[in-house]
């Protein structure tokens, strides 16, 4: 078919600019905003958030563009192509317009974040999804009456995009491709197995609408043709996605931190989109370690940006982003002095958890956080209403100010005991923290 | 009479509005959560509220079976039996949903009858404006639209994102009924020229 002929009939052709503006649209005022470090995973990923529109929209088209074949009585006319040839000329011009709109939405995301190299992974899955519902939409136009096909390729490509999130066990979220979008912290990169799966799915809709159009009748041979290359399709994504939890992630590789200091100095690891935090979290870390060593408390001299998850022993384990001041990377410094929290802590709460802030705001007054600073993050508690929340009974939680001033003003040995006790109720689930400093 | 009820497929729409229930009976609340363009939080929309465009597309497909050379010159008014065909689906659609709503079987009855009413009406619209073949289309992409850009800032839906609003919101039926007379007018338009031809 000629060119021109195909910008002139096809949806696909007519569509592609105002498909790749909505997704710009859509990039621009939903997904650019959100974004925070420019983490080539987690940017691409972000972009296959407009895979919700473009996968249902290039299902209908795709379906609309296989109906007119159907009104035509193309199929039935004797034809010196293959079928699979027909189709891939029809529904090219579609798959390309949904994937220059999602590479577009993509592109948008990656500017915003500043990145410079897009990672390839999501964006071939995006590709991979945006053919197979063109095509899957297509099957249902070839075989379905044209105002039947368009809406059902509609609504069906949108409930899998959209259903699977909802539903138990969480891991049906990974089939669709969509689930890359919620892909990744600096500690986090793409699991395998979510990328695999959802590709593996894919490719079972590919195959098996191929297999629906390149039939020259409809009968139970085809139907069943078609429906088990997609059964197996979707078996394989199953395999693949059912160790996974609610997010499509494994544990970053460490070997990319980049590293500073060493020796007698804290060795400080930072992912290298925070490479510019480097000097910054060196100096803090070595300023912070040497005080808090001064009083007596055991501290890793190794520092690793990594998931706050996952605790190593000899390591203090941190978590910055690129817009962290000096301020907030001692937080991180200080949340990484704080123990796990035990088992209990996912089920009820437990006495120690009262202890967390003011361990926190030792540590933080201890490495040298301006006071200005300390107050506006540890504020004085309000005081409670008695004539609008009648049950709130007991007495107020100490100020966390005039509780750190006391155990400041104590000498070195008797600080130490203090965070000792308060650290070991913040690790263990039944014991009560001593928050007022003792005699 | 026979003839056009097959051709209809009246008895699918039956169908449709009877699966149009059980939906709402069964899974009408489960809520997906629609990534929206104006909102930090998307939309959370019942999959009840889509469920009508079930209706719709069959109301739509059996209007567009017909053979117009034909029908045009039957002795019965078929495209006044066509509008009727639409306007009743709608009000049973109407009618299924607040009767489940007021026997307590589905507390989205109503607003699904409403969206019932609404997308019959966009599919005579899309019918007239598009062709017979796109009168389903054009509900389904106005549904979806309203779902992924109906939101504000804080994920509530826009007064004219009508798909979502509470059914006591006036605005949502002006929206509703609007589109079913409009789809009405436009078709007893065509009426009046097949007639006049």
């Amino acid at each position: 078919m000629r060119r021109r002929t195909i910008i002139r009939t096809n949806p696909g052709a007519w569509l592609l600019v105002p498909l790749t503006l909505l997704a710009i649209l859509y990039a621009r005022g939903f997904v650019a905003g959100k974004l925070g470090d420019a983490y080539a995973p987690a940017v691409s990923s972000a972009g296959l958030a407009a895979l919700g529109f473009i996968g249902p929209l290039c299902a209908a088209l795709g379906a609309w563009e296989a109906g007119r074949l159907r009104r035509a009585r193309w199929w039935s006319a004797p034809h010196v192509r293959h079928p699979v040839a027909i189709v891939v000329e029809s529904q090219a011009p579609i798959i390309i317009a949904g994937s220059v709109a999602l590479l577009a939405g993509a592109a948008i995301d990656l500017m915003a974040a500043g990145g410079t190299a897009p990672d390839p992974r999501p964006l071939v899955v995006g590709v991979a999804v945006v053919a197979a519902h063109t095509l899957a939409g297509a099957a249902l136009g070839r075989w379905l009456p044209l105002a039947v096909a368009t809406p059902a390729a509609l609504l069906a490509s949108f409930a899998w995009m959209v259903l699977p999130r909802v539903l138990e066990p969480v891991w049906l979220r990974h089939l669709n491709g969509l689930s890359l979008e919620l892909c990744c912290a600096t500690w986090a990169d793409l699991a395998p197995g979510a990328i695999l799966g959802s590709l593996a799915v894919a490719g079972g809709m590919i195959l098996g609408s191929v297999a629906l159009l390149s039939a020259r009748q409809f009968d139970w041979m085809v139907a069943a043709k078609g429906g088990l290359t997609l059964a197996a399709g979707l078996f394989v994504g199953v395999l693949l996605v059912a160790p996974l939890g609610t997010y499509p992630t494994v544990v970053r590789d460490q070997s990319s931190l980049e590293c500073a200091g060493g020796g007698t100095d804290p060795l400080v690891c930072l992912w290298p989109e925070h490479r510019d935090q480097l000097p910054v979290a060196a100096d803090a870390a070595r300023r912070a370690i040497a005080s808090w060593r001064a009083i007596g408390l055991s501290v890793p001299l190794t520092v690793r940006e990594g998931s706050p998850d996952i605790a190593t022993p000899g390591e203090l384990r941190i978590a910055i982003s690129s817009a962290s001041q000096p301020a907030n990377i001692l937080e991180a410094l200080a949340d990484g002095m704080l123990p796990p929290w035990p088992a209990c802590a996912e089920t009820s709460r437990f006495p120690g958890a009262d202890a967390a802030e003011y361990v926190r705001a030792w540590l933080l007054d201890t490495a040298g956080m301006p006071p200005d600073e300390l107050a506006r993050r540890f504020p004085d508690p309000a005081p409670v209403d008695p004539a609008l929340f009648p049950d709130a009974g007991g007495p107020p939680a100490p100020s966390v100010m005039s509780i750190i001033a006391r155990v400041r003003s104590l000498a070195t040995s008797r600080q130490l005991a203090w965070m000792t006790a308060n650290l070991a109720a913040l690790s263990t689930c039944n014991r009560a923290p001593e928050i007022t400093p003792g005699g | 009479m026979n003839w056009w009820l097959a051709i209809r497929r009246v008895r699918a729409s039956t169908i449709a509005v009877a699966l149009l229930a059980a939906i709402l009976v069964a899974i009408g609340r489960l809520a997906v959560t629609v990534p929206a363009l104006f909102a930090v939080q998307g939309l959370a929309l019942p999959v009840g509220l889509l469920a009508p465009l079930i209706v719709s597309t069959s109301v739509s497909h059996g209007l567009a079976r017909g053979d117009e050379a034909t029908e045009a010159g039957a002795v019965r008014p078929i495209l006044l039996l066509d509008i009727g065909y639409a306007v009743v689906a709608a009000g049973v659609t109407l009618g299924a949903g607040a009767g489940l709503q007021w026997t307590g079987w589905s507390d989205l009855g109503i607003e699904a009858g409403r969206n019932g009413i609404g997308f019959i009406g966009l599919s005579l619209i899309g019918r007239r404006a598009l062709g017979r073949n796109a009168g389903a289309v054009v509900p389904a992409v106005v549904a979806l639209l309203l779902a992924f850009f109906g939101g504000d800032a804080s994920g509530t839906p826009q007064w004219w994102a009508w798909i979502v609003t509470p059914p006591d919101d006036p605005r949502s039926w002006v929206f509703a009924v609007g589109f079913l007379v409009l789809g009405v007018g436009l078709s007893i338009g065509r009426t009046g020229r097949a007639h006049a031809a």
